[in-house]
C-alpha cells in the first residue's frame, strides 16, 4: 500500500498563524460544546436549523440518492436472481391465499357498512395521503430518524404519522419548506400508544435505538404469543388507529420486555405516505 | 487568470471530497443499519496530509451538517470532526511518511477516541448511559472501510495536487 509522503506544498506558519489558528480551533470546540448543553434545553433555533439544512440539501440528497440505490438495487436482484423459481412458487401460493383472504375482506367490508350504516355510526375523521420519497435516513448510533422530499408546501406538518406499504414507520418531528424529518419508531424518543394482540391490550411501543422496539406498561396477565400483531390504538391523537406496526417478536414471559418486530423494511424503505388527518380533499381512510 | 482558477479548483479538492464523502454516507443505501463515517476518515487523511486546506471552521460546518442531516445532537458530530481534525494535525509525524499500515492504525486510536467523545456527549445529551454497542458497530465500519476511502482519496490528491506543487 502507497506511503503517505510529506508534501513539498504545505506552507509553513508564521508563529502569529498559528496562534490565531488555534484560537479559532478553540473557539469552535467551545462553540460545539455550548450548542450540546443548550440543546439539551430543546432549544428551537436549533431544530429549525436542521430543517433549513435538510431544505437547502434536499435537491443535492434526491440526486445522490437515485444512483446509489439503483446501484444497490442491482446488486440485490443478482443475489436474487438464482432463488427466483423457488420465490415465484412462493409468491404464487400466497397469492392464492391472498385472493381468499380479499374475498374475504370485502365481504366483511360491505356488511360493515351496512351495520355502520343501521347504526347511523359516525366514521369520524376522513384522511388523505401524502406521498414522498426517502431522501437521507440515519443509521447512526444515537437516532433513528429520516429525512424526506415533502415538507409543509406539500401540506406536511409536525406530528402527522408516517407509513410505508408494511405499517407505521413513525412520525413527523419537524417540517421545512421542502424537506420534513421522521422519527422513526425504533428511535429511542419514540412512543406509540398500541394495541397487542388477539385481546387488543393496551400497551405503548418504545424505540430504543436498535432494530426491535419494546411494548411497555403492558398489563401483568397479558398473554401474547410470538407473532401477534401490534397496531396503532389511535389514543393521544397523533396516529390514527388500527395501522399496522409489527409483530410480537420474542417468547413472552411474565414480567418480560418485550419485543416488537416492525413490518416496516427499513431496507427497501424508499417511498413513504403522510397521513393528513386535516385535509379538507380527503378520501377514504387509512385501509385503503 | 486561469492558474489562479486552476490553483483554486485544486486547493477545493479536500473540502469537495469531504463533503462529498459525507453526503454519500448519510444517504439511504444500507437502510436502518449502522453506516461508516467515510467523512471522518477523509477529515483525517487530508489533516494529515495537507491541513492548510482543511481549515477548522470547514470542519466545524461539516459536523453540524452531519448533526443536521443524520438528527445527531446539535454540536455532536461537530465536537466528533474537530477532535479528528486536531488529533491528526498534531499527530502528522506518525502518518506522513510512514508505511500505509501505520496511517491506518493511528485512524483507528483516533476514531476511537471520536467515537468514545461522540458517546460520551449523546450520553450527556439523552441523560443517560447509551449502549454502545451501536457506536461500536459505527466505528469498526469505519476502521474498515477507512483503506478504500484512503485509496480513492491518493489517487485524488496525486492528480489534483502534486501537480499544483
Amino acid at each position: 500500500m502507497q506511503e503517505y509522503r510529506a508534501g513539498p506544498e504545505v506552507k509553513a506558519e508564521t508563529p502569529l498563524q498559528a496562534t490565531l489558528r488555534r484560537a479559532m480551533f478553540a473557539l469552535l470546540v467551545t462553540l460545539s460544546l455550548v450548542a450540546l448543553v443548550v440543546g439539551k434545553a430543546e432549544v428551537y433555533v436549533f431544530d429549525w436549523v436542521k430543517s433549513a439544512v435538510g431544505d437547502l440539501l434536499a435537491p443535492v440528497l434526491q440526486t445522490v440518492t437515485l444512483p446509489m440505490r439503483a446501484a444497490r438495487d442491482i446488486g440485490g436482484n443478482l443475489g436474487r436472481v438464482a432463488a427466483l423459481t423457488e420465490e415465484n412458487a412462493r409468491l404464487r401460493e400466497e397469492n392464492a391465499r391472498l385472493r381468499q383472504w380479499q374475498a374475504l375482506a370485502r365481504r366483511l367490508d360491505g356488511q360493515n357498512r351496512e351495520l355502520r350504516r343501521l347504526l347511523r355510526f359516525d366514521p369520524g375523521e376522513a384522511v388523505s395521503m401524502i406521498a414522498a420519497r426517502v431522501i437521507a435516513d440515519t443509521g447512526g448510533p444515537y437516532a433513528r430518524s429520516l429525512l424526506m422530499d415533502a415538507g409543509s408546501r406539500q401540506g406536511v406538518r409536525r406530528d402527522q404519522a408516517v407509513i410505508s406499504g408494511e405499517g407505521l414507520v413513525g412520525r413527523v418531528m419537524s417540517a421545512g419548506l421542502r424537506s420534513a424529518r421522521v422519527l422513526l419508531i425504533t428511535d429511542r424518543r419514540s412512543h406509540v400508544p398500541v394495541l397487542a394482540g388477539p385481546d387488543r391490550v393496551h400497551a405503548i411501543l418504545v424505540g430504543n435505538n436498535s432494530a426491535r422496539p419494546h411494548l411497555r406498561f403492558l398489563p401483568r396477565d397479558a398473554a401474547l404469543a410470538v407473532g401477534d400483531v401490534i397496531v396503532t390504538s389511535g389514543r393521544g391523537g397523533v396516529f390514527p388507529p388500527g395501522v399496522p406496526v409489527g409483530d410480537v417478536g420474542v417468547p413472552v414471559r411474565s414480567g418480560a420486555v418485550v419485543d416488537v418486530v416492525p413490518h416496516a423494511d427499513w431496507m427497501r424503505l424508499e417511498f413513504v405516505r403522510v397521513i393528513d388527518r386535516g385535509a379538507p380533499d380527503s378520501f377514504a381512510a387509512v385501509e385503503e | 487568470m486561469l492558474a489562479h482558477l486552476d490553483r483554486a479548483a485544486r486547493a477545493a479538492v479536500p473540502a469537495a471530497s469531504i463533503a462529498a464523502l459525507l453526503l454519500i454516507s448519510l444517504v439511504p443505501w444500507v437502510g436502518d443499519r449502522a453506516a461508516p463515517a467515510l467523512a471522518l476518515a477523509a477529515v483525517h487523511y487530508w489533516a494529515g496530509r495537507r491541513p492548510d486546506l482543511v481549515p477548522a471552521p470547514f470542519v466545524f460546518v461539516v459536523g453540524l451538517t452531519h448533526d443536521s442531516i443524520a438528527d445527531a445532537p446539535f454540536g455532536l458530530m461537530a465536537l466528533a470532526y474537530l477532535f479528528v481534525l486536531g488529533a491528526a494535525r498534531s499527530q502528522r509525524f506518525l502518518v506522513v511518511g510512514q508505511p500505509f499500515a501505520a496511517g491506518w492504525a493511528v485512524f483507528a486510536v483516533v476514531a476511537f477516541a471520536a467515537s468514545a467523545i461522540a458517546w460520551i456527549g449523546a450520553s450527556f445529551y439523552y441523560g443517560g448511559v447509551l449502549a454502545v454497542g451501536a457506536p461500536a458497530a459505527v466505528l469498526l465500519l469505519t476502521v474498515l472501510t477507512y483503506p478504500a476511502v484512503a485509496g480513492v482519496l491518493v489517487v485524488l490528491d496525486a492528480a489534483a495536487l502534486r501537480r499544483s506543487a
